[in-house]
């Protein structure tokens, strides 16, 4: 991983840096546009339901012999109309078959329940019965939802306190980006929509949310030590906050997915349909969560900072004295450039030492500041 | 936690080297602390014998189901909190007295109630307990046999009779209003049939004894709309209802379901006309007098004769205050009725529009708030009926929204499953960081480690404590924890090597790196924690069992960097594999682009003996000096 590792060195540094800020309208035509696709997927497609949605009853009985006509036939004997039977394999666990109906009565149901163990000559206990009334996923989604709301408004309230609330505005689009393009990947695709798609889509919201806090962390962080000190304007400050937490965003991302993609695996192969289903959503959502909180939040963010006066202004005069500098020739414009950049690990390393740090940093350290702060001036 | 064993093993060389900084045991304090919290969880784990989580019944097999309520008809009150307080409790007595054990009964959001019934498939019971709902007892105006089913005498027909004890006494007021509102009575509905065989069985055991109460034309209908404010606009809709239901009545037909169904769905106020359970009987039955909430106990015993137990079985009822004073009301006047042959004499227990049981009030008015029904009831149908009477009257009506039973082998099946995909997950977590942070890694795999014995301990006493079980759903909060657990030490690790990167040394580099991820990794664990904690609270079903686990690993994890993570880099930092910048601790200055002479000279210089504290702080010296400079230097050719 010497790779990724010297790529964290050179982006901390800026000696690389993805200009992600600085090219905001390309990024919002792309997310224009992919949004544009989910909506237009949500209405063209629509999303797939699952019974818990729709009401019904999911019958499942371990069977090695019964073939999926048979059950028909025991199902459609006892009026259960238009079942859908599947034969599903599972490893190391045998052979099930499942009978997917529409809303039936209880007795109905339980008759065919009792049917089908006969059937497949096992006890009755043996049987997994779900009944779902048509109210129901509708109910446990609408809950959800509901916590939804009240979490965004406290973490809207958090993050206006302890950051500033364009970062909660900022935080809150490239939530609704999330939401917006998870709910276009399922439409398109097709996937179903159960109940444990929309437990790990909040999930994700959280975990989205989560990434965002870790970037405007360290934007504040740049703020406070290069923007307010002029070095730097907002713009560029932001940029080099995202760069510089890519690779953890990048890491974080990747040690998510790792169990999330084994978990998938994990409930194909027990045939676990609550765990298909969460790291299904968990997948898609952490995917766009994690490329949304840095090419969507940010740049947000630092839009609407740039519609305050005095951050433009900074900004620009930063960028005239950069531009004179490089016509009076005396630093080679890509020079310029780095040093902009660069400039923040000088100022960071002797920055906050002041301020920071209680506790064992004690004499100790002091000949470390004295040297670097007498070399400076 | 095997690495802890062998931090330990360093400890008394570290403690000679730090001795004399206090700030510096900070981190033994640290981990001390945490040792002493783990022993603690699992000495209790082992103290109780509780080594295993509680399983949710989705994987350790069973029946749930999931009731919604909405308000009982008439009612205005709504679904209060209060209201749902109750029928929590009126369920889980009820499956109590089924005779299940351990089954769990759970108000979820602000109007479910959850049912769990661990270890067997009980669809049935399910099915009886969200059966069981509004009980009224109502006057019968008229019965007949039912159309469909020729009535046949073997049909339980009980009698209501008043306690053994002189009870008549105890509440005069409640006797006097009976009169009061029996002789304000309108007049009497028509009553043609006054006849029903189930009156001939139960008359056939009375013992009438003239009674002083007024008792002319009362009706039954009329001492059941009591309200002294009654309007004229009120009685003629009461009047509306008594004819359209007196019209339902002569052409019921008991194999009809819808006419039951309406029955169950009307107002307490309301006439209505419907059959008995084994559909043998019809009634058209005035509005209800006394309301199931009313009855404040019922037992099932058998009837004594003398001083022998006979076959028979009686019921007997304990009404609370306000039930005592209806009771009373309604049967001075059906008893009136009896006794002047103008009614029925009849009261009918119904439960969901279905009249369970309709004895006659043979033996005077009832005052004192006891009473036994007796008759031909065998011991089941005098237990169904106690129950009934029990626990029939909740204050809201339920329907079922979902019921699941699983096998207990698919259960295991997919907690196989999820324990596979967490050990997968995890393995390759492991990889992934062994290669990204080198010797990082030990304390990064150990810090999961030791969240992963903090979970399980937690998941394991939560169980007994607060009622907790493992889903499949938190299954699968569990392994997206890893996620979030291997955040907090990769944003300090980030943090760490960017400080290195700045030319500090690795001591100076973990305290600074600390202060700032430490509020970073605050700040996103308090997020995430929100988020779980809003889940949790708001909402219902399997989003509950994973919001909780994603709660606690998120505390868990907040735990475990502080008193774990944090501590073991800075005891690590003053090892010479770390501190020295080892090649392979993960902290390589020059591949974090730092440069090598940083460390180098300082831990070549000392020939891998320990360094003196005047040889680091040169070294340091030094490093910075060179950090700064070859920093400018590089700057330039990239």
């Amino acid at each position: 991983m010497a790779g990724l590792g010297s790529l964290g060195n050179r982006l901390y540094r800026g000696d690389v840096s993805f200009q992600i800020v600085g090219r905001r309208r390309r990024w919002a035509a792309v997310f224009g546009a992919v949004l544009l696709l989910s909506v237009l997927g949500l209405f063209v497609r629509g999303l797939h339901f699952s019974v818990e949605f729709k009401g019904g009853s999911v019958i499942t009985v371990p069977s090695a012999t019964l073939s999926s006509s048979q059950v028909a036939e025991i199902a459609s004997a006892d009026g259960v109309p238009a079942p859908t039977v599947q034969v599903q394999q599972i490893v190391g666990g045998g052979r099930q078959v499942t009978v997917t109906t529409t809303t039936i009565p209880s007795k109905t149901q339980q008759q065919l329940t009792a049917d089908l163990a006969k059937a497949a000559g096992v006890e009755q206990s043996k049987v997994t019965v779900n009944q779902e009334s048509a109210s129901w996923g509708r109910d446990i989604s609408n809950q959800a939802i509901q916590a939804l709301i009240v979490f965004l408004v406290l973490l809207a309230v958090y993050l206006a306190i302890f950051f500033e609330w364009k970062m909660a505005v900022a935080a809150l689009t490239s939530l609704v980006n999330v939401i917006v393009i998870t709910v276009g990947v399922y439409a398109w695709s097709g996937l179903e929509v159960s109940p444990s798609t929309v437990v790990g889509f909040l999930t994700i919201l959280g975990y989205s949310m989560y990434d965002a806090v870790v970037v405007f962390d360290k934007v504040k962080e740049n703020k406070k030590q290069l923007v307010d000190q002029g070095k730097l304007g907002y713009g560029p400050a932001a940029n080099l906050a995202v760069n510089q937490t890519l690779v953890r965003s990048l890491n974080t991302s990747l040690i998510a997915l790792i169990p999330v993609a084994s978990l998938l695996l994990g409930g194909t192969v027990s045939q676990a349909a609550v765990l298909q289903d969460l790291a299904l959503a968990l997948l898609v959502g952490i995917g766009a969560g994690t490329v949304s909180s840095i090419l969507v939040a940010t740049p947000t963010l630092v839009w609407l900072k740039e519609l305050e006066p005095a951050v433009r202004a900074q900004e620009e005069r930063l960028a005239r004295k950069a531009e004179q500098d490089r016509r009076a020739g005396k630093v080679p414009a890509r020079v310029a450039t780095v040093t902009e950049t660069a400039q923040p690990v000088e100022a960071t390393a002797a920055g906050p030492a002041p301020t920071a740090t209680p506790g064992p940093r004690g004499p100790r350290n002091q000949p470390v500041r004295n040297q670097s702060r007498s070399k400076r001036r | 936690m095997a690495a802890r064993k062998t931090r330990s093993g360093k400890r008394s060389g570290a403690r000679g080297w730090v001795a004399g900084g206090g700030a510096v045991r900070t981190p033994w304090r640290l981990l001390a602390f945490l040792t002493v919290v783990m022993v603690g969880l699992y000495a209790t784990m082992f103290g109780t014998s509780t080594l295993k989580p509680r399983l949710a019944i989705d994987l350790a097999g069973g029946t749930s189901a999931v009731y919604s309520a909405s308000p009982a008809p008439g009612s205005t009150a709504g679904i209060t909190s209060g209201a749902m307080g109750t029928a929590v409790g009126i369920m889980r007595e009820r499956v109590n007295a089924f005779g299940v054990s351990e089954a769990e009964v759970s108000q979820e959001g602000s109007n479910k109630i959850q049912v769990q019934i661990p270890g067997h498939n009980s669809q049935d019971l399910v099915n009886q307990i969200g059966q069981t709902a509004l009980l009224y007892f109502r006057p019968v105006l008229q019965s007949a046999a039912a159309t469909a089913t020729p009535t046949t005498s073997g049909s339980p027909s009980p009698s209501a009779s008043g306690s053994a004890k002189p009870s008549a006494s105890a509440s005069p007021s409640a006797s006097s209003s009976a009169k009061a509102s029996a002789s304000a009575s309108a007049k009497p509905s028509g009553q043609a049939e006054k006849l029903s065989t189930l009156k001939d069985a139960a008359s056939s055991s009375a013992s009438p004894a003239a009674s002083g109460g007024s008792t002319a034309k009362a009706s039954s209908s009329a001492a059941a709309t009591p309200a002294p404010s009654a309007t004229s606009s009120a009685q003629a809709a009461a009047a509306a209802s008594e004819s359209k239901a007196a019209t339902a009545f002569a052409s019921l037909n008991c194999n009809d379901k819808t006419a039951v169904k309406a029955a169950a769905t009307a107002l307490p106020t309301d006439y209505i006309a419907t059959c008995d359970k084994n559909n043998q009987a019809k009634y058209l039955l005035g509005p209800s007098q006394i309301s199931g909430t009313d009855v404040k106990s019922a037992s099932a015993t058998p009837v004594m004769a003398g001083n022998t137990v006979t076959n028979n079985w009686q019921i007997n009822l304990n009404f609370d205050a306000k039930g005592t004073t209806e009771f009373a009301n309604s049967t001075q006047q059906l008893y009136s009725e009896y006794t002047s042959q103008s009614g029925s004499g009849q009261f009918a227990i119904v439960l969901d529009g279905v009249v369970e049981s309709a004895p006659v009030v043979n033996q005077g008015a009832i005052n004192g708030g006891q009473a036994q029904i007796t008759g031909t009831f065998s011991q089941s149908d005098a237990d169904t009926l106690a129950t009934i009477l029990n626990y029939g009257a909740l204050p809201l009506k339920f329907d079922i929204s979902q019921v699941s039973s699983v096998s207990p082998t698919l259960g295991g099946h997919e907690l196989q499953g999820g324990l596979l995909a967490g050990a997968v997950g995890l393995v390759l977590v492991f990889l992934y960081v062994i290669f990204y942070y080198r010797g990082l890694s030990a304390v990064a795999i150990s810090s999961l480690f030791v969240a992963a014995a903090l979970t399980y301990a937690s998941a394991v006493l939560l169980g007994p404590l607060m009622s907790f079980t493992l889903s499949l759903a938190g299954v699968a909060g569990l392994i997206v924890a890893i996620g979030i657990t291997a955040d907090s030490f990769v944003v300090f690790f980030e943090r760490l090597r960017d400080e290195v990167r700045e030319g500090r040394t690795l001591r100076t580099a973990v305290e600074h790196g600390w202060t700032r991820a430490r509020r970073t990794i605050v700040a996103s664990d308090f997020v995430s924690f929100l988020a779980s904690a809003v889940l949790y609270l708001m909402s219902i079903g399997s989003v509950k069992g994973f919001a909780f686990t994603l709660g606690l690993t998120t505390v868990i994890d907040i735990v475990v960097v502080f008193l774990f993570t944090k501590p073991v880099i800075t005891l690590l930092a003053r090892t010479e594999f770390f501190g020295g910048g080892h090649r392979w601790s993960g902290l390589d200055p020059e591949r974090l682009g730092g440069t090598r002479a940083t460390f180098r000279p300082a831990a070549a210089g000392t020939g891998g003996r320990r360094m003196t504290i005047a040889e680091r702080r040169r070294a340091a010296e030094q490093a910075a000096a060179e950090g700064v400079g070859s920093d400018d230097t590089k700057r330039v050719d990239v």
